[in-house]
C-alpha cells in the first residue's frame, strides 16, 4: 500500500514536471546591434555557445537564441565602456526545468575578441583580428582565422585552428584536450608538446628565427601541428 | 450531537491516521527492507568478480579442452573446467544463500559413472547441473548490471532530493526546481519527496532480490522429487542423503521410525541434529538431518513446513504400525511363556513322576527276585511291572509332547531325529540347517512337524511320509508331505490354526495344501537367525527388550526386516495360549 502510493507520489510529480515542462517551453531569438565600432568586445556566456563571424566592415551584430520553459530565460547583461563592449550571459539553474543560450556574433576586421565560456561550445569563422578564447569543456573550432593573434585556452575541451594566413601568434593550450592547427605555408617557430598524448608536426617549415610563432601544448590530450608544405 | 462530541472529531480522524501511517510504516519493515536492500547489493558486489573468474576459466577451459580432446590432452582439462563449474556453482549457492537467504540445499556431486576419467567427464557434460551453471553464469552478470542500476538510481534519486532539499534550506538564490525558487518551502517538499523516493527504492531492490533469489533457486537447486515417499523428497529437498524421519507417539512419548519401533534422537555433539515438524501445534514428526546442513536451519523448517500434512499421514501409518508392532511383540512373549511354562512341566514331570515310577520300577524288579518261587505273587508283580511300565512310557510321550527336553537341550535338528524315528510310520527326514536359533523359532518348527505328523498318523492313512527342514537364505523353511487322503482344513479345530498363530509370533507362515485323495502338504517357513552363543541352552534371550529404543539409522534406510523374536521368558504367572502339539484337529 505504502509503496504503491509511494509510487503514485513520484509518478504524479514526475508528470506534473513533464507536463509544465512541455507547456512553458520556449524558443526564443533576440538581435541587436552595437553602434560604432568597438576596440574588444568581451563575451562572458558560462554555458552558452558562441559563434563568431567575421566581416569586413559594418557594426557588431549579436543574435541571441534562447530556450527556457517554466519561464526562466536567461539573465544578460551589457555594457559598453572605453572601446570595450561586455556581454555577460547567464542562465539559472534549473532542476527539472530548461535554459539554453547560444549567441552568433558578427564582428569587424580588427576587432579583438575575447570569448570566456565554461561548457559552451566556441566557433570562430573568417575572423580577422586577434581572439582569445577560454573554455572549460567546451570545444573551439576556428575556421579561416586571418588575424596578429589567436590564443586558445581550454581545461577538456577539444581545440582545432585553422588559419587562412600565417598568425603572428598561434597559442593552443589544453590540460586534456586535444589540440590541432592548421596553418598555411610558411616558416614558424613551433613548439608542439603533450606529457602523455601524441605528437605531430607534419609538412612544417620549423626555424628558430622565423617570424610567426606557433605552440600548441597539452598535458594529457594528442598535439597536431600540420603546415601546407 | 453536542458540541464536545463535534469538537473531538478532527482529534479522533488525526489519530486514526497517525495510527493507519504508523500501521502502514510498522508493515513496511524499514529496516529490513534497508538491510535487504543492503544485502543485494551486497549479493551483486561479490558476485562480479566470481562471475567474471568462473566465466574466463570456464571459457577458457572449455574451449582449450574441446580444441586439444583429438589429442586426450582435452579430457582432463574438460574434466577440470567442469570442476570449476561445480565450484562456481557452490560458491554461488553460498552467496545466494547467505545474502539472500535463498535456502537453497547442498548441491550433489555427480557420481562418476567409472574410474576412468572419460566416463565422469561424460557425466559432468552431460549432467544438468553443469547446463544450470553456465545459464547462471550467462544470466548473472546482466541480471548483476540492472540491480546495481537500479540501487544506483535510488541512491542518486534520494541522495539528490535530500541534496537539493539542503541547498534549499540554506538559501540557494538563482536555482529553481521547475516552476519553483529553490527556497526553504520548496525544499521542505523537496525532503518529503525523498521518503516515496527512498520507499520505491528500497521496494525495488527487495523485487531484485526476490528475483535474484527465484533465480539462483530456480537455477541451483536440485529438482525435488513431486512425489514418492515423504523421506525421499526431504532428502532431496535438503541435499541430505542421510536423513531420516522419525514419528511422534504423544501417548507414548516416544519417536518411532517407519516401522513404528522406538528410535532415540541423536545426542548433541553427535554431528546429526534433529528439526521438530509440528502441525496444528502438536508435534507429528522429526526431521534427523545432518548438524552442519549449511542451508540453514530456516530451510529445514520451512522443508517441515512443507511437508507437514504428507508427514502427519505417514504419522498415522508409523502410529498403527507401532502398535501392530507392540502387537506381535506381545504375542511373541506370550508364546514364549507359554512355551516356558510347558518346559517347566516337562522338568517336573521327568523330574518328579517320572523319577517316582522308575524308582518304583527298580523296586518291583526286587519284589520280583524276592518272590522267586511263588508263582502267583510273582505272575502279579509282573502284570503290575508291566502296567507300571506302560504307564512309565506314557508319561514319556505326555512330557515329549509338553515339550522335549532334547529340543531345549540338544537343539532342533536332534529334537526332529528323534521325533521321526519314534514315529510309526517311515519317515524319510532330511535336515539341512546350522547352529541353533531362539527357542521360541526351534519350537515353532518342531511343533510344526508334531503337528503334521501326528496329523498323517491319526488320519492320512498315507504309506509314505517325507520331512524336510532346510535353511533357504535368512529363513527355515519347513515341508511335511505325506501320499494320504488328504482334505485337512487347518479352519477346523485348533491344530493347525494353532500352529500358523504360534508361527505369526515369530514372523513365520504357515501354508497347507491338502487336496482331497493327493495328500498333505504343510509348509512353514520362519525367519532363521542364529542364537546368541550365551543363549544357547539356557531357553532364554540375552538379546535387548522387544521395547528398547534404537537409534535412528544414519542412512535413512529402515531395516524393514522384523525384529528377532527375542525370548521373554522372564514373564511371571504367564499361561501359555499356543496349541498343544500332539493333538491334531
Amino acid at each position: 500500500m505504502l509503496v504503491a502510493a509511494s509510487t503514485g507520489i513520484l509518478v504524479l510529480v514526475g508528470v506534473a514536471l513533464a507536463a509544465g515542462h512541455a507547456l512553458t517551453s520556449t524558443t526564443r531569438v533576440t538581435s541587436y546591434a552595437v553602434q560604432g565600432t568597438p576596440d574588444r568586445v568581451e563575451l562572458d556566456l558560462a554555458g552558452a555557445s558562441a559563434e563568431v563571424v567575421g566581416r569586413a566592415t559594418g557594426s557588431l551584430a549579436v543574435r541571441r537564441t534562447e530556450r527556457f520553459s517554466f519561464g526562466h530565460a536567461v539573465d544578460e547583461r551589457r555594457s559598453a565602456a572605453g572601446g570595450v563592449v561586455r556581454l555577460r550571459s547567464r542562465c539559472p539553474r534549473v532542476i527539472a526545468g530548461r535554459c539554453s543560450a547560444s549567441y552568433r556574433l558578427t564582428v569587424p576586421d580588427n576587432v579583438a575578441v575575447v570569448v570566456r565560456t565554461g561548457r559552451g561550445a566556441v566557433r570562430l569563422a573568417a575572423f580577422r583580428g586577434s581572439a582569445q578564447v577560454l573554455t572549460g569543456s567546451g570545444g573551439v573550432t576556428v575556421d579561416a582565422f586571418c588575424g596578429f593573434s589567436l590564443a586558445v585556452k581550454t581545461v577538456s575541451g577539444d581545440a582545432r585552428a585553422g588559419a587562412a594566413c600565417s598568425p603572428q601568434r598561434l597559442d593552443l593550450r589544453s590540460e586534456s584536450g586535444d589540440l590541432e592547427a592548421d596553418v598555411p605555408s610558411g616558416t614558424y617557430r613551433a613548439e608542439a608538446d603533450s606529457n602523455s598524448g601524441r605528437r605531430r608536426v607534419m609538412d612544417l617549415d620549423a626555424s628558430g628565427d622565423a617570424p610567426f610563432e606557433i605552440r600548441a601544448l597539452s598535458d594529457s590530450g594528442d598535439v597536431t601541428v600540420r603546415g601546407a608544405g | 450531537m453536542s458540541a464536545a462530541t463535534q469538537s473531538s472529531l478532527p482529534g479522533r480522524s488525526a489519530g486514526a491516521v497517525s495510527a493507519a501511517v504508523a500501521r502502514e510504516l510498522d508493515g513496511l519493515d524499514l529496516v529490513e527492507r534497508v538491510a535487504t536492500a543492503g544485502r543485494v547489493l551486497a549479493y551483486v558486489v561479490a558476485g562480479l568478480p566470481l562471475v567474471a573468474g568462473a566465466a574466463v576459466l570456464l571459457i577458457v577451459g572449455g574451449a582449450a579442452g574441446l580444441l586439444l580432446l583429438p589429442v586426450w590432452v582435452g579430457i582432463p582439462i574438460l574434466t577440470l573446467t567442469g570442476e570449476v563449474g561445480r565450484r562456481y556453482a557452490v560458491a554461488e549457492r553460498w552467496l545466494a544463500n547467505r545474502l539472500l537467504y535463498a535456502r537453497i540445499p547442498r548441491l550433489h556431486r555427480q557420481a562418476p559413472a567409472g574410474r576412468l576419467p572419460w566416463p565422469g567427464l561424460r557425466v559432468t557434460l552431460r549432467s544438468a547441473g553443469l547446463a544450470r551453471t553456465v545459464v547462471l553464469l550467462a544470466v548473472r552478470l546482466p541480471v548483476a548490471l540492472v540491480t546495481v542500476a537500479a540501487a544506483l538510481l535510488t541512491m542518486a534519486l534520494v541522495a539528490g532530493l535530500v541534496a537539493l532539499a539542503v541547498q534549499g534550506l540554506g538559501g540557494a538564490a538563482g536555482r529553481f526546481l521547475g516552476p519553483l525558487a529553490l527556497g526553504p518551502l520548496t525544499a521542505v517538499g523537496v525532503l518529503a519527496l525523498a521518503v516515496p523516493a527512498g520507499v520505491v527504492g528500497l521496494a525495488a531492490l527487495g523485487a531484485l532480490a526476490t528475483a535474484l533469489r527465484h533465480l539462483a533457486r530456480a537455477l541451483l537447486a536440485a529438482r525435488a522429487p513431486a512425489e514418492g515417499p515423504v523421506r525421499e523428497v526431504l532428502a532431496e529437498s535438503l541435499g541430505d542423503r542421510s536423513l531420516a524421519i522419525a514419528y511422534w507417539l504423544p501417548e507414548r512419548e516416544i519417536f518411532v521410525d517407519e516401522q513404528g519401533e522406538r528410535v532415540e534422537m541423536p545426542a548433541p555433539g553427535s554431528g546429526r541434529t534433529w528439526t521438530s515438524v509440528d502441525r496444528g501445534g502438536r508435534r507429528v514428526a522429526a526431521i534427523v538431518h545432518e548438524a552442519d546442513l549449511d542451508a540453514g536451519p530456516e530451510l529445514v523448517q520451512a522443508a517441515a513446513a512443507g511437508a507437514a500434512l504428507a508427514l502427519d499421514n505417514e504419522h498415522l501409518k508409523a502410529d498403527l504400525r507401532a502398535r501392530l508392532e507392540e502387537l506381535r511383540a506381545s504375542r511373541a512373549r506370550i508364546v514364549e511363556a507359554a512355551d516356558e511354562a510347558r518346559r517347566r512341566l516337562e522338568r517336573d514331570l521327568h523330574d518328579g513322576a517320572q523319577q517316582q515310577l522308575v524308582a518304583l520300577a527298580l523296586e518291583m524288579r526286587l519284589l520280583k527276585r524276592k518272590a522267586l518261587g511263588d508263582g502267583e505273587t510273582t505272575a502279579l508283580v509282573e502284570r503290575a511291572s508291566q502296567k507300571l511300565a506302560a504307564a512309565l512310557e506314557e508319561l514319556r510321550e505326555l512330557a515329549r509332547g509338553i515339550h522335549p527336553a532334547i529340543l531345549t537341550d540338544r537343539g532342533l535338528g536332534p529334537a526332529l531325529q528323534a521325533l521321526t524315528r519314534r514315529f510309526p510310520l517311515e519317515v524319510d527326514c532330511g535336515i539341512d540347517f546350522e547352529g541353533r536359533s531362539s527357542p521360541a523359532v526351534e519350537a515353532a518348527a518342531y511343533f510344526v512337524v508334531t503337528e503334521s505328523l501326528t496329523n498323517v498318523a491319526k488320519y492320512a492313512h498315507a504309506n509314505e511320509v517325507r520331512v524336510r527342514v532346510e535353511q533357504v537364505g535368512d529363513h527355515l523353511e519347513v515341508l511335511v508331505e505325506d501320499d494320504g487322503i488328504g482334505g485337512a482344513d487347518p479352519s477346523r479345530g485348533s491344530g493347525l490354526g494353532g500352529l500358523a498363530d504360534r508361527l505369526g509370533a515369530v514372523d513365520g507362515t504357515l501354508l497347507v495344501d491338502s487336496p482331497p485323495g493327493r495328500g498333505t502338504r504343510v509348509r512353514a517357513r520362519v525367519p532363521w537367525r542364529p542364537a546368541l552363543a550365551e543363549t544357547l541352552g539356557s531357553g532364554r534371550g540375552a538379546a535387548p527388550p522387544l521395547d528398547a529404543p534404537r537409534a535412528v539409522p544414519a542412512n535413512g534406510a529402515d531395516a524393514t526386516a522384523p525384529a528377532p523374536a527375542q525370548a521373554q521368558a522372564d514373564l511371571p504367572g504367564a499361561d501359555g495360549s499356543g496349541s498343544a502339539p500332539g493333538r491334531s484337529t
